[in-house]
């Protein structure tokens, strides 16, 4: 998986600005995770519209992906993902992520303890029982598990 | 009708790859249904059992979401070259607090009332407290929010135990009497529950720092007892949306309400401005009476487990004042202050401000027309007494305090007794004013110099100063 410097401080950044609140946000790319790495080219950072603890759950509101989706097609890019940060929490996928997850996304999650953005994981859902594994960022080995 | 339908990356590797589908139907379930016949896996991933589309999955129609045109997809008709585009919901969220089998035993008295249960102790061990002061109203405050298994307790302070603390600041024992008070309360608290997280933060709340801090946190529990700190408590919670659970304390009465401008009003709503310097003593000027706090912190303590399970009727709106001598509670409605300088429709103020002016706590004020008001020091009264001098002190404390402790040849003239008794002194005179600190000697400079005395100056540092510094054998309190 592929992420310019750039990008991923946009990131951090956006997570910051939400602590103590998750933030959400959409992948644009190319590759597929399998046969060609993923690259993420551009994102987009999205309103977290969850019913819920916004500590703690996100939820990517519809009508933004759509947006994303026509985003994506007008610039042959793919929505290759999604990203989210947790709040105080490490940035391991956690039992809920893997209940909402879709088999073919890149997932990027963004630790933010105390309010500063702190290790970034990204995960795909493998497999018949739909396991995380982690996916290199940049080339780097990725956490072990 | 021929319709296309667009396929997110997930979902591709069931059509082979393909980034859209053409399919031909009526409406959007025929066209739905045409899609599912290319691959049962991918009929899987979009239909239930009963062969509803599922509630993650979310279809558009052009740029309306098919749930807002019509209850069922048989009931939403297609058009030539109509687009159809496949949104699966993205959600997920950070790991819930897990209860081990251990914590689950230790709150199973929360967990069997039916406003608690699992669900309400797992949030109390997500929240985020910050407490504001570990002293009086801190102690049962943290100590009950700890043993209620809130998840993380910050604690600002940045203080030492002192003997004086003891007598009704139960976090602390007499052992830890010059220990820095974040240091012991982390300690008993850790010992009270070790599996939630105690953050001392030991530093002096300011204009500069609070924002920061507060960010990190759900609720800030007000326990402080001097009008800069809880001025800035208040804007910062104002400014950051964050409920404000406050309490107060003064020799018999007590005071807790909850202000959350998001719902109701703020401290400055009920008090826009802070009383005059002087007016308002502290603790270590009134006194109080060590089991008051006791009680308002539980009062505070139960606010914020309130807040966190969101069960109940919050103090919001709400100011209840307790009088311990008289067993009363009285209660007093407290609304939102459109005009408020913080949470009002045009607040004036956006980011904290110097508090320490604002409430003007500089130590000694001035009276009116004076640029200062003259002191003297302990040591500097000690040595010209020595010396053969004579001065004129006036001890403006309350008799039963003269009994604790008094500077020799001082003459006892209460300050509440003062303005009576004004015309046994003579204005020609020179005296000099001490109470127990500064405190009253100031009130009593002010109301002397408005009464026609025009040689006074003040002992700085009162018999507390003269006790620590002169005569250490005298008692301190």
């Amino acid at each position: 998986m592929r992420l310019s410097g750039a990008l991923e401080s946009a990131l951090r950044r956006h997570c910051e600005e939400q602590y103590p609140n998750e933030a959400c946000g959409a992948l644009f790319g190319t590759g597929d995770g399998a046969m060609s790495p993923w690259s993420v080219t551009e994102l987009a950072p999205a309103p977290n519209e969850h019913g819920g603890d916004h500590k703690r759950r996100y939820l990517v509101p519809p009508d933004f992906q759509l947006e994303a989706e026509k985003r994506a097609r007008a610039t042959s890019q793919d929505v290759i993902g999604y990203y989210h940060s947790h709040p105080d929490h490490p940035a391991r996928p956690s039992e809920y992520d893997r209940a909402h997850a879709w088999f073919g996304y890149l997932y990027l999650i963004c630790a933010v303890p105390n309010g500063r953005a702190g290790v970034l994981g990204a995960f795909s859902l493998e497999g018949q029982g739909g396991v995380f594994l982690d996916v290199e960022v940049r080339g780097e080995p990725g956490q072990a598990k | 009708m021929p319709v296309s339908i667009l396929i997110p990356t997930p979902l591709r590797r069931y059509v082979g790859g393909a980034k859209s589908v053409q399919v031909t139907a009526q409406t959007v379930e025929g066209a739905m249904a045409a899609l599912a016949r290319e691959s049962p896996d991918l009929r899987q991933q979009l239909f239930d059992g009963a062969g509803k589309v599922r509630g993650f999955v979310n279809l558009y129609l052009g740029d309306s979401n098919v749930r807002d045109l019509a209850p069922t997809l048989d009931a939403v008709a297609v058009k030539d070259g109509d687009v159809l585009t496949i949104v699966p919901a993205i959600a997920g969220g950070a790991p819930e607090a897990a209860l081990s089998r251990d914590e689950i035993l230790r709150y199973s008295r929360h967990l069997i009332m039916p406003e608690v249960t699992l669900e309400g102790q797992k949030r109390l061990k997500g929240a985020k407290v910050l407490c504001i002061g570990a002293g009086g109203l801190g102690s049962p405050l943290t100590l009950y929010l700890a043993a209620a298994g809130v998840g993380r307790l910050g604690l600002v302070d940045f203080d030492t135990v002192d003997l004086t603390n003891i007598q009704r600041q139960i976090l602390y024992s007499t052992s830890d009497v010059g220990r820095p008070k974040l240091e012991a309360a982390k300690e008993r608290l850790t010992q009270l529950n070790p599996d939630i997280e105690i953050v001392p933060h030991g530093l002096h709340l300011a204009s500069w720092n609070a924002m920061d801090l507060f960010q990190g946190y759900d609720i800030v529990a007000d326990g402080t007892d001097n009008f800069p700190t809880r001025y800035l408590v208040n804007d910062a919670c104002v400014l950051l949306g964050k409920p404000n659970v406050y309490a107060s304390i003064f020799r018999f009465e007590g005071q807790v309400s909850v202000f959350d401008a998001k719902r109701g009003p703020c401290y400055r709503c009920l008090f826009p401005e802070p009383p005059p310097a002087g007016l308002a003593p502290s603790c270590a000027e009134g006194g109080v009476l060590g089991v008051l706090p006791g009680i308002v912190g539980s009062f505070q303590a139960l606010e914020v487990l309130k807040l966190i399970l969101g069960t109940g009727e919050p103090l919001v709106g709400r100011l209840v004042m307790f009088d311990a001598l008289d067993f009363k509670f009285r209660e007093l409605p407290v609304r939102k202050n459109p005009g408020c300088a913080v949470c009002g429709r045009a607040p004036t103020i956006t980011a904290p401000v110097d508090y320490e002016a604002f409430c003007q706590v500089r130590g000694l004020e001035p009276a009116a027309g004076d640029k200062t008001v003259p002191t003297i020091t302990v040591e500097d009264l000690h040595g010209r007494l020595q010396a053969g001098e004579s001065f004129n002190l006036l001890d403006v404390r309350e008799p039963h305090e003269y009994q604790i402790v008094r500077i020799p040849g001082a003459a006892q003239f209460p300050l509440s007794q003062l303005p009576v008794r004004l015309h046994e002194l003579d204005s020609a005179r020179t005296y000099t004013l001490h109470c127990h600190r500064d405190t009253r000697s100031l009130q009593a400079y002010q109301l002397m110099r408005r009464a026609g005395f025009g040689r006074l100056q003040v002992l700085a540092g009162g018999v507390d100063a003269w006790a620590e510094r002169i005569d250490r054998s005298l008692p301190r309190y």
